[in-house]
């Protein structure tokens, strides 16, 4: 991009643009956002079963991204494996590797597109299933991808949608978001800090768990920071493009005291 | 027969020896320094008695020779029986001795003696050294072969040039050179042979008479370097007695690219003769001239190109001049550059960014002043193909998607496209919680990118986007105008789109390919069931989606992706359409099938319609299938937007020249190349060619009707043509559609020989240097003596031989010299 252009980008000012109300119809199921629960064996139940449910709503009401709510949950020999670009493995106890057929297919979904969330609801730094965790990541990551590793504090994760500073969940135990990184695309992402238990509502309303020891300020961070992998898993990079960069930097100095 | 033992070389050293020895005795008489005075005169003495001895000897050995024999030939061997290092003891011995008399007689303080006891001793160390070396005359009868003396003369193009108005030329000056020469050719003759020849792009023999005409000179280059090769290898080691070249000095080829390279000494040493040079010209030339333009033949669409040319000025006094840069017959710059006087070139530099992707000509040019002596010089062209450094794309989406992120990956990950893409992440409908200052969001630049910037896209992308709402309405005119100047339109379906986006009656439906139904209810625009499109003829050859060479593979592949879901409904395929891929099951109100892909031509852009968003499942739900890469996806995008830019490699019709430059007379070959509507080989089919300047809006001057072979393709040879820039164009039709390609070349004008006019004799002088040469400068006729290669002695038919050392008188001279400088030396106290 020339920087003539660039440079017309940049002195724009900061309110979004109304549109005029139109209902959403997505031409398609397949076309609607959504996110996968992965189930793998020796895992058991799903811990925060109704986790993506209500982020999936809150990402529907706050962006103009067209969301399917149903849940989706997905093991990794399924067909439809593909057909979801996104998925989400929670887990509070250790599993075993998948077969060698699984994980081979789990690599090859990593490597052609997809992203998987990793989220521990242990409630602890290096349980039992962030040590199966890693291990899994490990076995399944592209060839030629980068280690797990902590994302840096000014990667596009943190400012798809929402300007994040800390990637807390139900409990703030890390301060990092580790992820593995291949051709310049986020694969896979792991916290520890629980967010599907800060996102997770009963069918009553009210939230399943408290948000430590941030409270309700923590789980609305929770959920930005949802927001933003979703802005990720769909939108790539886009907020890394160098059109919004100062904006970007702009909008970070008026925090700035 | 006369004698000479001392050639005229030798004579003048001892005489200047002599004189010199006299001068430095008077000095050092004057001085009262005894020693140089003895010295002096001993050396002195030396050398008079050597050329005393050598006169005397040659007198008497001619006496002596039989006069029934015509002896012609002498030489000096010596018949002393030690090898070439033992002689060369002797004489460092000789040597010592002398030394040793100057030391041992500086005691003695009358210089007379002094320098009496040096001749004695001299004397017979020289007695000495021809009873050591036993030197011989031997006089000879011998048959001698002549050999050949080449004169060649410069035919270049730059001898044509008349330093003066009315003033004879470069070749008019060579020829008097050659009529006024001819007691010089009769002398050379009588011993030896004379060729001629004429020399520019080649070495040609003529005839004296020949070069003694006025001839107009026609070589498009001065190969002096290849030429004086070229008559090395015509002639044996000994045939070749000299070389004599007539020039103004200047010349291309291997002399002119290292003239002080060692690449150059090596070719002149090579030569093993000497080459005598004379300067056919004057240095009074007034000429303005682009001698040099520099400039890539590729460049780049809307990246700096930068166009550098030399402006040379000969004769001309210090003046500014104004240069212009042309870019198809349009100036586009202009400076002005300081010439003349001591400054003889000056380097002009343009910069400047095309836009426009395809073939250029450009020219710089200074104007032609009073007086000039070329004026074909004056300017420079050249061809340049623009090409795209990278394609520009231009993304928005309406929302977020998996089709949107799917091709937001693929564009990323191709280094040939550069992206910016603009995502609507968040409308007024969605709920806003938080401050602005918490989130990443920026607002829709509608003015920059469709008011402002919008020419500096090649392609735009707009996927499931409902323009109405960012204000863009105002601007769909332009958009309009962006598709007929040249640009890339594709728009991709979903909820937002066609019908569902409120296109319908906007410019922006005009574009399509697709006739839009107006808007209303969802279920009556749009479908969502899941299908598997079907491949019309068309679809299936169309290089958009050409996923395989073969047609059958190709069918094969389009059916095994997955299956594409949910539709937007259209009227039906626009004037002009293509439909690429259609509905199985869907039908237009008029019965036809529903087109699920489209493509038509606008003015000089492409439109594209995808009337799904789904199209992102041939790569991430492709690549779930086994043997499938779930590359299918990003090849389709990638072939869509070439075929939108009108990449030539998509084009239904080419015109491609062998060379985009030619040199003078080489032959031209133009090969058309013609793709029917349904992009198989129009065999049969015909194209007109014709052919103009593309530099002056003149009509064509040559046309050709071509056939084309069953391959689809055709060959066009037009005549010579004369120096300039060409327009080819082909003309063809497609399915009732007038189509055509062009192409442009060059034809170089009279290379670099009339780039620097002005006549320079340094070359001359080097060459003559180089080969112990002469350079003979502007003279007006060869002089007789010029010196050249001894003839070859090929028979001897008597030989005699004169012994000097055999002679008793050397034998008695020198004890005899002995004797007496002993007894000086006793009588001095020495000994």
């Amino acid at each position: 991009m020339s920087p003539t252009r660039r440079g017309l980008l940049l002195g724009l000012g900061a309110a979004a643009l109304l549109r005029p109300t139109r209902n959403a119809r997505a031409l398609g199921e397949s076309s609607r956002f959504r996110i996968a629960e992965l189930r793998l064996p020796g895992l058991g139940p799903s811990p925060r079963p109704r986790a993506l449910a209500r982020l999936l709503w809150e990402i529907d009401k706050r962006t103009s991204i067209d969301v399917g709510l149903e849940r989706v949950e997905l093991r990794l020999g399924d067909d439809t494996l593909f057909h979801h670009p996104l998925l989400y493995l929670a887990g509070d106890r250790a599993f075993p590797l998948p077969p060698p057929r699984e994980l081979e297919r789990l690599r090859r979904y990593l490597a052609l597109g997809g992203l998987l969330l990793v989220d521990s609801a242990e409630g602890r730094i290096g349980g039992p299933f962030d040590t199966s965790a890693r291990a899994l990541l490990a076995a399944a990551a592209p060839t030629g991808a980068a280690p797990l590793a902590p994302l840096p504090a000014d990667h596009v994760i943190f400012q798809s949608f929402y300007l994040v500073e800390a990637p807390t969940g139900r409990l703030a135990l890390s301060p990092e978001l580790e992820a593995i990184e291949h051709d310049g695309r986020v694969v896979a992402v792991h916290t520890q800090n629980d967010l599907g238990g800060a996102w997770a509502r009963d069918d009553f309303g009210a939230w399943e768990h408290e948000c430590h020891p941030g409270g309700e300020r923590q789980r609305e961070l929770a959920f930005r920071l949802g927001i933003n992998l979703a802005m990720v898993a769909l939108c790539l990079d886009y907020k890394t493009d160098q059109v919004h960069v100062p904006f970007l930097l702009k909008r970070r100095r008026w925090k700035v005291p | 027969m006369e004698l000479e033992l001392f050639d005229r070389g030798v004579r003048l050293v001892l005489a200047g020896v002599a004189v010199t020895a006299a001068l430095a005795c008077g000095i050092a008489w004057r001085r009262r320094a005894v020693g140089p005075v003895a010295v002096g005169v001993a050396l002195g003495g030396l050398a008079l008695l050597a050329l005393v001895a050598e006169q005397l000897l040659a007198r008497a050995i001619a006496a002596t020779l039989p006069t029934e024999t015509a002896w012609n030939d002498w030489r000096w061997v010596l018949e002393s029986p030690w090898s070439r290092s033992a002689r060369a003891a002797g004489i460092a011995a000789a040597a010592a001795v002398l030394l040793l008399a100057l030391r041992d007689t500086a005691r003695e303080r009358r210089p007379v003696r002094r320098a009496t006891l040096l001749l004695l001793r001299g004397g017979a160390c020289c007695g000495a050294l021809v009873l050591f070396l036993a030197p011989a005359l031997e006089v000879r009868q011998v048959a001698r072969e002549p050999n050949r003396i080449a004169v060649l003369v410069d035919d270049s193009r730059s001898m044509s040039i008349a330093e003066t108005t009315g003033g004879p030329t470069r070749a008019d000056r060579a020829a008097a050179a050659i009529r006024a020469s001819q007691a010089a050719f009769a002398a050379w003759r009588t011993t030896r042979r004379v060729d001629f020849f004429t020399f520019s792009d080649g070495l040609l023999p003529v005839s004296e008479t020949e070069l003694a005409l006025s001839r107009p000179a026609r070589g498009d280059a001065t190969l002096l370097g290849e030429a004086l090769q070229s008559l090395r290898a015509r002639y044996e080691a000994h045939e070749l007695a000299g070389i004599v070249v007539l020039s103004d000095g200047i010349a291309t080829g291997k002399l002119a690219e290292d003239a002080a390279g060692a690449a150059t000494t090596e070719l002149l040493t090579g030569l093993d003769a000497q080459v005598h040079t004379l300067f056919a010209a004057e240095g009074t030339l007034r000429d303005l001239a682009v001698a040099r333009l520099d400039v890539d033949e590729l460049a780049f669409a809307r990246t700096v190109q930068t166009v550098e040319a030399t402006i040379t000025a000969t004769g001309l006094p210090t003046q500014e001049v104004p240069v212009t840069l042309r870019r198809d017959g349009v100036v586009v710059r202009e400076t002005r550059v300081t010439v003349g006087g001591n400054r003889e070139s000056a380097r002009v530099t343009f910069e400047v960014v095309p836009e426009r992707v395809g073939q250029q000509v450009l020219e710089v040019s200074v104007p032609l002043l009073a007086g000039e002596a070329i004026a074909t010089n004056n300017a420079r062209l050249a061809v340049v193909r623009v090409t795209r450094d990278r394609l520009r794309v231009l993304q928005i989406a309406g929302r977020p998607s998996w089709d949107v992120r799917a091709l937001r990956g693929a564009l990323e990950s191709d280094p040939n496209v550069d992206l910016v893409s603009f995502f609507i992440l968040r409308t007024p409908d969605d709920i806003q919680l938080v401050p602005p200052e918490e989130m990443s969001l920026i607002p829709f630049p509608t003015d920059e990118l469709f008011g402002q910037e919008l020419g500096s896209f090649d392609v735009v992308v707009m996927m499931n986007f409902e323009p109405g709402p960012y204000g863009i309405a105002p601007y769909l005119d332009q958009l309009a105008r962006f598709v007929v100047g040249g640009g890339g339109l594709a728009v991709v379906g979903g909820d937002l789109a066609f019908s569902s986006g409120g296109y319908a009656g906007t410019p922006l439906a005009a574009l399509l390919p697709v006739t839009l139904l107006p808007d209303g209810p969802a279920a009556a625009i749009t479908s969502t069931s899941e299908f598997h499109p079907v491949v019309p003829a068309l679809g299936q050859r169309h290089p958009i989606l050409a996923f395989r060479l073969d047609p059958r593979e190709n069918l094969a592949r389009l059916a095994s992706l997955p299956p594409l879901e949910g539709q937007n409904l259209v009227a039906g395929p626009g004037p002009g359409a293509q439909v690429l891929l259609e509905h199985p099951t869907l039908r237009t109100r008029a019965g036809l099938p529903m087109p699920v892909m489209a493509t038509r031509d606008h003015g000089a852009g492409r439109t594209l319609a995808v009337l799904t968003d789904s199209t992102w499942r041939w790569g991430l739900v492709a690549a779930g299938r086994e043997g499938d890469d779930g590359r299918a996806h990003a090849t389709f995008w990638d072939r869509a937007l070439r075929w939108l830019i009108r990449d030539p490699d998509l084009d239904h019709l080419r015109l491609e020249p062998d060379h985009t430059a030619y040199d003078p007379g080489v032959p031209i070959t133009l090969a058309a190349r013609l793709y029917g509507a349904d992009y198989l080989p129009a065999a049969g089919a015909t194209v007109d060619v014709e052919l103009g300047l593309a530099t002056a809006d003149t009509p064509p001057t040559w046309r050709a009707k071509l056939t084309l072979d069953a391959d689809g393709h055709a060959h066009a040879a037009p005549p010579t043509l004369a120096p300039g820039a060409y327009r080819a164009v082909a003309r063809a039709d497609l399915a009732g559609h007038a189509i055509s390609a062009t192409a442009l070349f060059l034809v170089r004008a009279e290379s670099a020989e009339l780039s620097r006019p002005a006549a320079d004799d340094a070359l001359l002088r080097q060459i003559s240097s180089a080969t112990a040469g002469q350079f003979l400068g502007a003279a007006s006729s060869l002089p007789l003596d010029l010196p050249f290669a001894p003839l070859r002695v090929v028979r001897v038919d008597r030989r005699l031989e004169i012994e000097l050392w055999s002679e008793p008188m050397i034998l008695l001279l020198t004890l005899g010299l002995l004797m007496a400088e002993w007894t000086l030396r006793r009588s001095s106290g020495l000994l």
